[in-house]
Protein backbone atom coordinates (compact mmCIF):
# COMPACT_ATOMS: atom_id res chain seq x y z
CA UNK A 1 0.00 0.00 0.00
CA UNK A 2 1.52 3.37 -1.24
CA UNK A 3 1.70 6.66 -3.12
CA UNK A 4 4.65 6.35 -5.46
CA UNK A 5 5.98 9.32 -7.73
CA UNK A 6 7.98 7.97 -10.32
CA UNK A 7 10.49 10.21 -12.33
CA UNK A 8 8.06 13.15 -11.46
CA UNK A 9 8.18 16.20 -14.07
CA UNK A 10 6.09 19.57 -14.17
CA UNK A 11 6.26 22.29 -15.94
CA UNK A 12 4.47 25.53 -16.68
CA UNK A 13 3.80 26.72 -19.74
CA UNK A 14 6.04 24.14 -21.41
CA UNK A 15 7.56 24.89 -24.75
CA UNK A 16 6.73 28.69 -24.49
CA UNK A 17 9.28 31.03 -23.61
CA UNK A 18 7.91 31.38 -19.93
CA UNK A 19 8.54 28.07 -19.40
CA UNK A 20 9.31 27.44 -15.46
CA UNK A 21 10.33 23.57 -14.61
CA UNK A 22 8.38 23.28 -11.33
CA UNK A 23 8.79 19.71 -10.33
CA UNK A 24 12.38 17.91 -11.11
CA UNK A 25 12.43 14.26 -11.12
CA UNK A 26 11.02 13.34 -7.93
CA UNK A 27 11.65 9.81 -6.52
CA UNK A 28 9.45 9.39 -4.08
CA UNK A 29 7.56 6.19 -2.14
CA UNK A 30 4.78 7.26 1.27
CA UNK A 31 4.05 4.04 2.29
CA UNK A 32 1.09 3.80 4.07
CA UNK A 33 0.73 4.18 8.30
CA UNK A 34 3.61 7.07 8.10
CA UNK A 35 3.91 10.36 9.15
CA UNK A 36 5.78 12.45 6.99
CA UNK A 37 6.73 16.29 7.21
CA UNK A 38 7.64 18.02 3.70
CA UNK A 39 9.29 21.47 3.78
CA UNK A 40 10.54 23.93 1.66
CA UNK A 41 10.69 27.89 1.05
CA UNK A 42 7.37 29.66 -0.56
CA UNK A 43 7.67 28.41 -4.11
CA UNK A 44 10.00 25.42 -3.95
CA UNK A 45 7.63 23.04 -5.43
CA UNK A 46 5.84 21.55 -2.28
CA UNK A 47 2.27 22.58 -2.65
CA UNK A 48 2.65 21.74 -6.53
CA UNK A 49 4.01 17.94 -5.38
CA UNK A 50 0.90 17.48 -3.30
CA UNK A 51 -1.16 18.62 -5.63
CA UNK A 52 0.20 15.52 -7.58
CA UNK A 53 -0.30 12.83 -5.40
CA UNK A 54 -3.98 12.77 -5.55
CA UNK A 55 -4.52 13.72 -9.46
CA UNK A 56 -5.20 17.37 -8.96
CA UNK A 57 -2.08 17.66 -11.42
CA UNK A 58 -0.51 15.41 -13.63
CA UNK A 59 3.05 15.52 -14.09
CA UNK A 60 4.24 16.69 -17.11
CA UNK A 61 6.67 13.70 -17.83
CA UNK A 62 6.53 10.40 -15.40
CA UNK A 63 3.99 8.77 -13.17
CA UNK A 64 2.15 9.22 -9.60
CA UNK A 65 1.07 5.39 -8.82
CA UNK A 66 -1.50 4.44 -6.17
CA UNK A 67 -0.84 0.72 -4.88
CA UNK A 68 0.92 0.10 -8.11
CA UNK A 69 -1.28 1.57 -10.53
CA UNK A 70 -0.46 4.61 -12.22
CA UNK A 71 -3.69 7.06 -11.56
CA UNK A 72 -3.45 8.65 -14.88
CA UNK A 73 -3.31 5.29 -16.61
CA UNK A 74 -6.72 4.47 -19.06
CA UNK A 75 -9.84 4.22 -17.36
CA UNK A 76 -8.14 5.28 -14.23
CA UNK A 77 -11.21 6.25 -11.17
CA UNK A 78 -9.44 9.65 -10.06
CA UNK A 79 -12.63 10.11 -8.37
CA UNK A 80 -12.39 7.29 -6.05
CA UNK A 81 -9.07 8.12 -5.85
CA UNK A 82 -9.54 11.85 -3.98
CA UNK A 83 -11.65 9.62 -1.45
CA UNK A 84 -8.89 7.62 -0.51
CA UNK A 85 -6.02 10.76 -0.87
CA UNK A 86 -7.56 13.46 0.81
CA UNK A 87 -5.92 16.90 0.73
CA UNK A 88 -6.60 19.76 3.00
CA UNK A 89 -5.30 23.74 1.51
CA UNK A 90 -4.21 25.84 3.07
CA UNK A 91 -6.62 28.10 4.64
CA UNK A 92 -9.35 25.08 4.18
CA UNK A 93 -12.09 27.34 6.81
CA UNK A 94 -12.20 29.54 3.78
CA UNK A 95 -13.54 26.30 1.90
CA UNK A 96 -16.62 26.61 4.58
CA UNK A 97 -20.02 27.43 3.67
CA UNK A 98 -23.17 25.92 4.84
CA UNK A 99 -24.83 27.27 7.32
CA UNK A 100 -24.21 24.43 10.48
CA UNK A 101 -21.04 22.74 11.18
CA UNK A 102 -22.88 19.24 10.40
CA UNK A 103 -24.25 20.01 7.42
CA UNK A 104 -20.73 21.37 6.18
CA UNK A 105 -19.13 17.81 6.92
CA UNK A 106 -21.56 16.06 5.17
CA UNK A 107 -21.34 17.79 1.98
CA UNK A 108 -17.57 15.48 1.36
CA UNK A 109 -19.82 12.19 1.82
CA UNK A 110 -22.98 13.78 -0.25
CA UNK A 111 -21.12 14.15 -3.26
CA UNK A 112 -20.00 10.49 -3.18
CA UNK A 113 -23.21 9.61 -4.01
CA UNK A 114 -23.64 7.75 -0.42
CA UNK A 115 -26.74 6.87 1.78
CA UNK A 116 -28.29 9.71 3.93
CA UNK A 117 -27.73 7.12 6.79
CA UNK A 118 -24.05 6.40 5.88
CA UNK A 119 -23.73 9.93 5.07
CA UNK A 120 -24.63 10.89 8.15
CA UNK A 121 -22.32 8.35 10.07
CA UNK A 122 -19.53 9.06 8.10
CA UNK A 123 -19.95 12.50 9.39
CA UNK A 124 -20.47 11.92 13.12
CA UNK A 125 -17.77 9.51 12.97
CA UNK A 126 -15.53 12.32 11.48
CA UNK A 127 -15.95 14.91 13.73
CA UNK A 128 -15.59 12.74 16.76
CA UNK A 129 -11.78 11.78 15.23
CA UNK A 130 -11.30 15.63 15.34
CA UNK A 131 -12.68 16.22 19.23
CA UNK A 132 -16.23 18.07 18.34
CA UNK A 133 -19.39 16.94 19.73
CA UNK A 134 -22.50 16.96 19.19
CA UNK A 135 -23.01 20.70 20.43
CA UNK A 136 -21.29 21.34 17.33
CA UNK A 137 -23.78 20.27 15.02
CA UNK A 138 -26.32 23.77 14.48
CA UNK A 139 -23.19 25.97 15.23
CA UNK A 140 -22.34 28.61 11.92
CA UNK A 141 -19.25 27.76 11.21
CA UNK A 142 -18.42 31.48 11.40
CA UNK A 143 -18.65 31.87 14.84
CA UNK A 144 -15.80 29.14 15.76
CA UNK A 145 -12.40 30.24 16.58
CA UNK A 146 -9.86 29.42 13.73
CA UNK A 147 -8.65 26.49 15.23
CA UNK A 148 -11.99 24.79 15.75
CA UNK A 149 -13.27 25.75 11.83
CA UNK A 150 -10.01 24.13 10.71
CA UNK A 151 -11.25 21.05 12.55
CA UNK A 152 -14.37 21.47 10.80
CA UNK A 153 -12.24 21.63 7.52
CA UNK A 154 -10.52 18.31 8.05
CA UNK A 155 -13.43 16.59 9.48
CA UNK A 156 -15.11 17.84 6.07
CA UNK A 157 -12.37 15.62 4.07
CA UNK A 158 -12.22 12.76 6.70
CA UNK A 159 -15.80 12.18 6.36
CA UNK A 160 -14.80 10.33 2.83
CA UNK A 161 -12.69 8.00 4.46
CA UNK A 162 -9.43 8.72 3.35
CA UNK A 163 -6.43 6.13 3.94
CA UNK A 164 -3.86 9.22 3.28
CA UNK A 165 -4.56 12.67 4.49
CA UNK A 166 -2.43 16.14 2.93
CA UNK A 167 -2.52 19.40 4.36
CA UNK A 168 -1.00 22.31 3.19
CA UNK A 169 0.33 24.23 6.13
CA UNK A 170 -2.45 22.98 8.25
CA UNK A 171 -0.98 25.66 11.69
CA UNK A 172 -0.67 28.60 9.30
CA UNK A 173 -2.23 32.16 11.45
CA UNK A 174 -3.20 30.18 14.30
CA UNK A 175 -2.12 30.84 17.92
CA UNK A 176 0.04 28.57 19.49
CA UNK A 177 -3.01 26.91 21.19
CA UNK A 178 -4.75 26.29 17.86
CA UNK A 179 -1.76 24.97 16.68
CA UNK A 180 -0.74 22.32 19.21
CA UNK A 181 -4.94 21.29 18.90
CA UNK A 182 -4.28 20.75 14.93
CA UNK A 183 -1.36 18.72 15.46
CA UNK A 184 -2.45 17.15 18.93
CA UNK A 185 -5.65 15.84 15.90
CA UNK A 186 -3.42 14.76 13.20
CA UNK A 187 -1.43 12.81 16.23
CA UNK A 188 -4.30 11.01 16.96
CA UNK A 189 -5.41 10.01 13.56
CA UNK A 190 -2.59 8.43 12.70
CA UNK A 191 -1.67 6.79 15.76
CA UNK A 192 -5.56 5.68 16.73
CA UNK A 193 -7.51 5.42 12.89
CA UNK A 194 -4.28 4.63 11.30
CA UNK A 195 -4.58 7.29 8.94
CA UNK A 196 -1.12 8.06 7.08
CA UNK A 197 0.09 11.91 7.46
CA UNK A 198 1.86 14.74 5.23
CA UNK A 199 1.90 17.54 6.53
CA UNK A 200 3.48 20.92 4.77
CA UNK A 201 5.00 22.77 7.22
CA UNK A 202 6.82 26.10 7.70
CA UNK A 203 7.79 25.55 10.84
CA UNK A 204 10.71 23.39 11.64
CA UNK A 205 9.95 22.98 15.31
CA UNK A 206 6.30 21.27 14.92
CA UNK A 207 7.61 19.15 12.11
CA UNK A 208 10.55 18.09 14.83
CA UNK A 209 7.93 17.26 17.53
CA UNK A 210 5.25 15.15 15.47
CA UNK A 211 6.68 13.41 12.43
CA UNK A 212 8.63 10.61 11.37
CA UNK A 213 10.17 11.75 8.30
CA UNK A 214 10.93 14.87 6.54
CA UNK A 215 11.01 15.52 2.43
CA UNK A 216 12.75 18.82 2.02
CA UNK A 217 12.16 20.55 -1.34
CA UNK A 218 14.60 22.44 -3.04
CA UNK A 219 13.82 24.25 -6.12
CA UNK A 220 11.61 22.00 -7.28
CA UNK A 221 14.07 18.78 -6.43
CA UNK A 222 14.26 16.64 -3.52
CA UNK A 223 16.93 17.83 -1.85
CA UNK A 224 16.92 15.47 2.21
CA UNK A 225 14.42 12.41 2.55
CA UNK A 226 14.97 11.42 6.20
CA UNK A 227 14.62 10.79 9.71
CA UNK A 228 14.06 14.71 11.64
CA UNK A 229 17.60 13.59 13.31
CA UNK A 230 19.26 13.22 10.38
CA UNK A 231 17.59 16.06 7.87
CA UNK A 232 18.40 19.03 11.03
CA UNK A 233 22.29 17.86 11.04
CA UNK A 234 22.10 19.60 7.60
CA UNK A 235 21.32 22.61 9.30
CA UNK A 236 23.87 25.23 6.66
CA UNK A 237 22.01 23.68 3.78
CA UNK A 238 19.05 23.92 5.05
CA UNK A 239 19.51 27.65 5.76
CA UNK A 240 20.82 28.19 2.15
CA UNK A 241 17.15 26.80 1.14
CA UNK A 242 15.44 29.46 3.32
CA UNK A 243 14.80 27.13 6.19
CA UNK A 244 16.57 26.59 9.27
CA UNK A 245 16.92 23.61 12.52
CA UNK A 246 14.83 23.68 15.59
CA UNK A 247 16.21 26.08 18.05
CA UNK A 248 17.03 23.53 20.10
CA UNK A 249 19.23 21.96 17.76
CA UNK A 250 21.20 24.90 17.54
CA UNK A 251 21.66 25.19 21.36
CA UNK A 252 23.12 22.02 21.19
CA UNK A 253 25.51 23.36 18.36
CA UNK A 254 26.60 25.99 20.92
CA UNK A 255 26.95 23.77 23.97
CA UNK A 256 29.15 21.62 22.20
CA UNK A 257 31.22 24.39 20.66
CA UNK A 258 31.60 25.50 24.45
CA UNK A 259 32.98 21.67 25.37
CA UNK A 260 29.56 20.79 26.97
CA UNK A 261 29.30 17.28 25.25
CA UNK A 262 25.83 17.30 24.46
CA UNK A 263 24.01 15.03 21.43
CA UNK A 264 23.87 17.65 19.26
CA UNK A 265 21.25 16.19 16.52
CA UNK A 266 18.32 16.52 19.16
CA UNK A 267 15.27 18.13 17.66
CA UNK A 268 12.83 18.66 20.40
CA UNK A 269 13.16 20.22 23.61
CA UNK A 270 12.52 16.72 25.89
CA UNK A 271 15.53 15.42 23.91
CA UNK A 272 17.82 18.24 24.64
CA UNK A 273 16.48 18.22 28.20
CA UNK A 274 18.12 14.56 28.94
CA UNK A 275 20.83 15.14 26.54
CA UNK A 276 22.18 18.72 28.63
CA UNK A 277 21.29 16.68 31.80
CA UNK A 278 23.42 13.48 30.80
CA UNK A 279 26.29 15.70 29.65
CA UNK A 280 26.30 17.95 32.87
CA UNK A 281 26.44 14.43 35.15
CA UNK A 282 29.34 13.10 33.33
CA UNK A 283 31.21 16.48 33.62
CA UNK A 284 30.63 16.83 36.90
CA UNK A 285 31.59 13.19 37.93
CA UNK B 1 1.49 61.68 27.04
CA UNK B 2 2.80 58.70 24.90
CA UNK B 3 2.16 58.29 20.47
CA UNK B 4 -0.44 55.68 21.36
CA UNK B 5 -2.70 56.07 24.34
CA UNK B 6 -5.84 54.52 25.38
CA UNK B 7 -8.38 55.35 28.91
CA UNK B 8 -10.80 52.87 29.57
CA UNK B 9 -10.84 51.64 26.21
CA UNK B 10 -13.87 49.58 25.20
CA UNK B 11 -15.38 47.70 21.93
CA UNK B 12 -17.90 45.92 21.95
CA UNK B 13 -19.91 44.34 18.81
CA UNK B 14 -23.44 42.56 18.53
CA UNK B 15 -23.70 39.60 16.77
CA UNK B 16 -26.83 39.32 15.52
CA UNK B 17 -29.47 36.47 14.56
CA UNK B 18 -30.99 36.36 10.40
CA UNK B 19 -33.42 38.29 11.09
CA UNK B 20 -31.00 41.15 12.58
CA UNK B 21 -32.09 41.01 16.03
CA UNK B 22 -29.15 41.26 18.19
CA UNK B 23 -28.69 37.83 20.11
CA UNK B 24 -25.94 39.18 22.26
CA UNK B 25 -23.05 42.22 22.78
CA UNK B 26 -19.50 40.94 22.91
CA UNK B 27 -16.94 42.50 24.55
CA UNK B 28 -13.59 42.24 22.55
CA UNK B 29 -11.92 45.11 24.24
CA UNK B 30 -12.34 45.60 28.02
CA UNK B 31 -11.14 48.96 29.52
CA UNK B 32 -7.52 48.84 28.59
CA UNK B 33 -5.43 51.65 29.67
CA UNK B 34 -2.10 51.69 27.15
CA UNK B 35 0.67 54.07 27.12
CA UNK B 36 3.02 53.56 24.33
CA UNK B 37 5.94 55.78 24.01
CA UNK B 38 7.60 57.69 20.98
CA UNK B 39 10.45 55.34 19.50
CA UNK B 40 9.51 52.31 21.98
CA UNK B 41 8.98 48.47 20.02
CA UNK B 42 5.80 47.04 21.75
CA UNK B 43 4.51 43.48 20.95
CA UNK B 44 1.32 42.26 22.13
CA UNK B 45 0.96 38.55 22.63
CA UNK B 46 -2.70 36.95 22.87
CA UNK B 47 -4.54 33.88 21.71
CA UNK B 48 -6.77 34.10 18.83
CA UNK B 49 -9.57 36.74 20.26
CA UNK B 50 -8.02 38.22 22.76
CA UNK B 51 -8.92 41.64 21.42
CA UNK B 52 -5.33 42.03 19.98
CA UNK B 53 -5.65 43.05 16.71
CA UNK B 54 -8.97 44.79 17.88
CA UNK B 55 -7.15 47.28 19.72
CA UNK B 56 -4.43 47.67 16.54
CA UNK B 57 -7.18 48.39 14.34
CA UNK B 58 -8.24 51.02 17.15
CA UNK B 59 -4.26 52.64 16.26
CA UNK B 60 -5.27 54.04 12.96
CA UNK B 61 -8.70 54.75 13.14
CA UNK B 62 -10.27 51.52 11.06
CA UNK B 63 -12.53 50.75 14.21
CA UNK B 64 -13.63 53.19 17.41
CA UNK B 65 -14.22 53.02 20.21
CA UNK B 66 -17.28 51.74 21.82
CA UNK B 67 -16.69 53.75 25.50
CA UNK B 68 -13.61 55.26 26.46
CA UNK B 69 -10.64 56.78 24.39
CA UNK B 70 -7.76 56.21 22.05
CA UNK B 71 -5.37 58.73 20.91
CA UNK B 72 -3.06 58.79 18.70
CA UNK B 73 -0.20 61.59 18.50
CA UNK B 74 -2.54 63.15 21.35
CA UNK B 75 -5.54 63.06 18.66
CA UNK B 76 -8.58 61.33 19.79
CA UNK B 77 -9.67 59.76 16.93
CA UNK B 78 -13.41 59.96 17.26
CA UNK B 79 -12.67 63.57 15.95
CA UNK B 80 -13.62 63.47 12.06
CA UNK B 81 -11.16 66.42 11.33
CA UNK B 82 -8.05 64.34 12.35
CA UNK B 83 -8.62 60.77 11.18
CA UNK B 84 -6.44 61.51 8.27
CA UNK B 85 -3.61 62.76 10.39
CA UNK B 86 -4.04 59.80 12.24
CA UNK B 87 -4.01 57.40 9.45
CA UNK B 88 -1.06 58.89 8.13
CA UNK B 89 1.01 59.02 11.61
CA UNK B 90 0.01 55.62 12.60
CA UNK B 91 0.82 53.12 9.69
CA UNK B 92 -0.97 49.53 8.96
CA UNK B 93 0.46 46.44 8.11
CA UNK B 94 -1.87 43.11 7.85
CA UNK B 95 -0.54 39.56 7.21
CA UNK B 96 -1.38 38.34 4.02
CA UNK B 97 0.75 40.15 1.60
CA UNK B 98 -1.56 39.46 -1.40
CA UNK B 99 -4.04 41.74 0.02
CA UNK B 100 -2.29 45.05 0.34
CA UNK B 101 -0.39 45.23 -2.84
CA UNK B 102 -2.00 46.87 -5.33
CA UNK B 103 0.25 48.46 -8.14
CA UNK B 104 1.96 46.19 -11.04
CA UNK B 105 5.14 47.63 -10.39
CA UNK B 106 6.92 48.47 -6.84
CA UNK B 107 8.02 51.34 -6.94
CA UNK B 108 4.42 52.65 -7.79
CA UNK B 109 2.79 50.57 -5.09
CA UNK B 110 5.29 52.17 -2.17
CA UNK B 111 4.27 55.33 -4.02
CA UNK B 112 0.55 54.87 -4.33
CA UNK B 113 0.10 56.36 0.02
CA UNK B 114 1.94 59.66 -0.81
CA UNK B 115 0.45 60.09 -4.19
CA UNK B 116 -3.17 59.94 -2.42
CA UNK B 117 -1.90 62.39 0.26
CA UNK B 118 -1.48 64.85 -3.25
CA UNK B 119 2.42 64.52 -2.29
CA UNK B 120 4.53 66.87 -5.31
CA UNK B 121 5.72 63.61 -7.32
CA UNK B 122 9.28 65.23 -6.92
CA UNK B 123 8.64 64.42 -3.49
CA UNK B 124 6.77 61.16 -3.96
CA UNK B 125 9.98 59.73 -6.03
CA UNK B 126 12.17 60.88 -2.84
CA UNK B 127 9.96 58.96 -0.59
CA UNK B 128 10.03 55.93 -2.78
CA UNK B 129 13.78 55.79 -2.82
CA UNK B 130 14.28 56.15 1.24
CA UNK B 131 11.55 53.88 1.45
CA UNK B 132 12.58 50.80 -0.14
CA UNK B 133 16.64 51.34 1.00
CA UNK B 134 15.01 51.60 4.10
CA UNK B 135 13.34 47.95 3.94
CA UNK B 136 16.43 46.78 1.57
CA UNK B 137 14.35 46.49 -1.59
CA UNK B 138 15.53 49.31 -3.32
CA UNK B 139 16.89 46.03 -6.16
CA UNK B 140 13.71 45.11 -6.80
CA UNK B 141 11.99 48.71 -7.47
CA UNK B 142 10.75 47.99 -11.11
CA UNK B 143 10.10 44.66 -10.76
CA UNK B 144 6.48 43.10 -10.10
CA UNK B 145 5.37 42.03 -6.82
CA UNK B 146 4.18 39.21 -8.31
CA UNK B 147 7.46 37.93 -8.67
CA UNK B 148 8.41 38.57 -5.24
CA UNK B 149 8.81 35.92 -2.27
CA UNK B 150 6.18 36.39 0.70
CA UNK B 151 9.07 37.98 2.93
CA UNK B 152 10.06 40.47 0.00
CA UNK B 153 6.41 41.54 -0.76
CA UNK B 154 5.79 42.09 3.48
CA UNK B 155 8.65 44.10 2.66
CA UNK B 156 7.28 46.11 0.00
CA UNK B 157 4.27 46.64 2.14
CA UNK B 158 6.13 48.10 4.89
CA UNK B 159 7.79 50.71 2.49
CA UNK B 160 4.39 51.50 1.14
CA UNK B 161 3.60 52.53 5.13
CA UNK B 162 6.89 54.30 5.39
CA UNK B 163 6.49 56.24 2.14
CA UNK B 164 3.25 58.37 4.46
CA UNK B 165 6.23 59.15 6.81
CA UNK B 166 4.47 57.49 9.93
CA UNK B 167 5.39 58.08 13.35
CA UNK B 168 4.57 54.41 13.94
CA UNK B 169 3.63 51.49 12.29
CA UNK B 170 1.01 48.63 13.56
CA UNK B 171 1.96 45.72 12.27
CA UNK B 172 -0.32 42.41 12.91
CA UNK B 173 1.07 39.04 12.88
CA UNK B 174 2.76 40.55 9.70
CA UNK B 175 5.02 37.01 9.23
CA UNK B 176 1.75 34.62 9.72
CA UNK B 177 2.31 33.47 6.26
CA UNK B 178 5.90 33.68 5.70
CA UNK B 179 8.87 31.12 5.74
CA UNK B 180 11.64 30.91 8.44
CA UNK B 181 13.51 33.13 5.96
CA UNK B 182 10.90 35.44 5.15
CA UNK B 183 10.19 35.69 8.73
CA UNK B 184 13.55 36.88 9.67
CA UNK B 185 13.58 39.24 7.01
CA UNK B 186 10.52 40.94 8.07
CA UNK B 187 11.52 41.14 11.44
CA UNK B 188 14.85 42.34 11.18
CA UNK B 189 13.40 45.53 9.23
CA UNK B 190 10.81 46.22 11.52
CA UNK B 191 13.84 46.50 14.18
CA UNK B 192 15.87 48.62 11.79
CA UNK B 193 13.29 50.96 11.02
CA UNK B 194 12.63 51.01 15.09
CA UNK B 195 16.50 51.95 16.05
CA UNK B 196 17.56 53.83 13.12
CA UNK B 197 14.73 55.71 12.41
CA UNK B 198 12.83 56.16 15.50
CA UNK B 199 9.59 54.98 14.11
CA UNK B 200 7.69 52.92 17.16
CA UNK B 201 6.48 49.53 16.07
CA UNK B 202 3.69 48.00 17.79
CA UNK B 203 4.09 44.21 16.44
CA UNK B 204 1.79 41.49 16.95
CA UNK B 205 2.75 38.22 16.92
CA UNK B 206 2.29 34.45 17.49
CA UNK B 207 6.02 33.56 17.46
CA UNK B 208 7.29 34.32 20.37
CA UNK B 209 11.18 34.29 19.38
CA UNK B 210 9.98 37.61 17.41
CA UNK B 211 9.28 39.73 20.42
CA UNK B 212 12.18 38.75 22.40
CA UNK B 213 14.56 42.03 21.40
CA UNK B 214 11.36 44.77 22.01
CA UNK B 215 11.10 47.17 24.68
CA UNK B 216 7.98 45.62 26.34
CA UNK B 217 5.61 43.18 25.53
CA UNK B 218 1.91 43.48 26.49
CA UNK B 219 -0.14 39.94 26.95
CA UNK B 220 -3.70 40.10 26.23
CA UNK B 221 -6.59 37.95 27.28
CA UNK B 222 -10.30 38.37 26.81
CA UNK B 223 -10.08 41.60 26.09
CA UNK B 224 -8.06 42.82 28.89
CA UNK B 225 -4.41 43.20 29.47
CA UNK B 226 -2.85 40.14 31.36
CA UNK B 227 0.39 40.98 32.19
CA UNK B 228 2.83 43.93 30.78
CA UNK B 229 6.84 44.21 31.07
CA UNK B 230 9.92 42.97 29.15
CA UNK B 231 10.05 39.90 27.36
CA UNK B 232 12.98 39.37 30.64
CA UNK B 233 9.60 39.74 32.94
CA UNK B 234 7.26 38.27 30.35
CA UNK B 235 9.02 34.39 29.38
CA UNK B 236 10.00 33.96 33.21
CA UNK B 237 5.92 33.86 33.91
CA UNK B 238 6.05 29.67 31.57
CA UNK B 239 2.95 28.65 33.72
CA UNK B 240 0.53 31.50 33.15
CA UNK B 241 1.72 32.19 29.54
CA UNK B 242 0.91 28.66 28.72
CA UNK B 243 -2.54 28.65 30.74
CA UNK B 244 -3.07 31.86 28.11
CA UNK B 245 -2.62 28.99 25.66
CA UNK B 246 0.34 31.01 24.76
CA UNK B 247 3.99 30.15 24.41
CA UNK B 248 7.49 30.67 25.16
CA UNK B 249 10.69 30.58 22.90
CA UNK B 250 11.80 27.20 22.48
CA UNK B 251 15.44 28.01 24.31
CA UNK B 252 13.32 29.55 27.11
CA UNK B 253 11.10 26.38 27.46
CA UNK B 254 14.26 24.54 27.62
CA UNK B 255 15.66 26.69 30.36
CA UNK B 256 12.74 25.92 32.47
CA UNK B 257 12.95 22.73 32.21
CA UNK B 258 16.01 22.34 33.05
CA UNK B 259 15.67 24.58 36.22
CA UNK B 260 12.91 22.00 37.32
CA UNK B 261 15.12 19.47 37.37
CA UNK B 262 17.85 21.68 39.42
CA UNK B 263 19.78 22.99 37.69
CA UNK B 264 20.77 26.70 38.63
CA UNK B 265 19.83 28.88 35.58
CA UNK B 266 18.30 32.39 36.27
CA UNK B 267 14.76 32.89 35.06
CA UNK B 268 13.59 33.73 31.96
CA UNK B 269 16.36 33.62 29.21
CA UNK B 270 15.85 34.79 25.61
CA UNK B 271 19.06 33.57 24.01
CA UNK B 272 21.00 30.95 23.18
CA UNK B 273 24.22 32.83 24.36
CA UNK B 274 22.10 33.15 27.53
CA UNK B 275 21.76 29.80 27.84
CA UNK B 276 24.89 28.55 26.60
CA UNK B 277 26.56 31.04 29.10
CA UNK B 278 25.14 30.22 32.48
CA UNK B 279 25.27 26.62 31.48
CA UNK B 280 29.24 26.82 30.93
CA UNK B 281 30.26 29.22 33.07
Amino acid sequence: MSIECRNVNYFYGKGTPSEVHVLKDINLTIHKGEFIGIIGHTGSGKSTLIQHLNGLLQATEGEVCYDGVNIFSEGYDRRALRGHVGLVFQYPEHQLFETDVFTDVCFGPKNQGLSQEEIQQRAREAMDMVGLTEDYDKRSPFELSGGQKRRVAIAGVLAMKPDYLILDEPTAGLDPGGRDEILGVLRKLHEENGITVILVSHSMEDVANYVDRIIVINNGEIAFDDVPHQVFRHYKELEAFGLSAPQVTYIARALRERGLMVDDTVTTVEEAKKSILKALKNKNK
Amino acid sequence: MGIIKTAKLIYEYARRDEDNNVVETVRAVDEVNLDIQEGEFVAILGRNGSGKSTIAKQMNALLFPSQGTIWIGEKDTRDEKFLWEIRQSAGMVFQNPDNQIIATVVEEDVGFGPENMGVPSKEIWKRVEESLNAVGMMAYRKASPNHLSGGQKQRVAIAGVMAMKPKCIILDEPTAMLDPNGRQEVIRTVRELNRQEGITVVLITHYMEETVHADRIIVMDQGKIQMTGTPREIFSHVQELKSMKLDVPQVTELAYELKKEGIDLPDGILTIQELVDALCQ
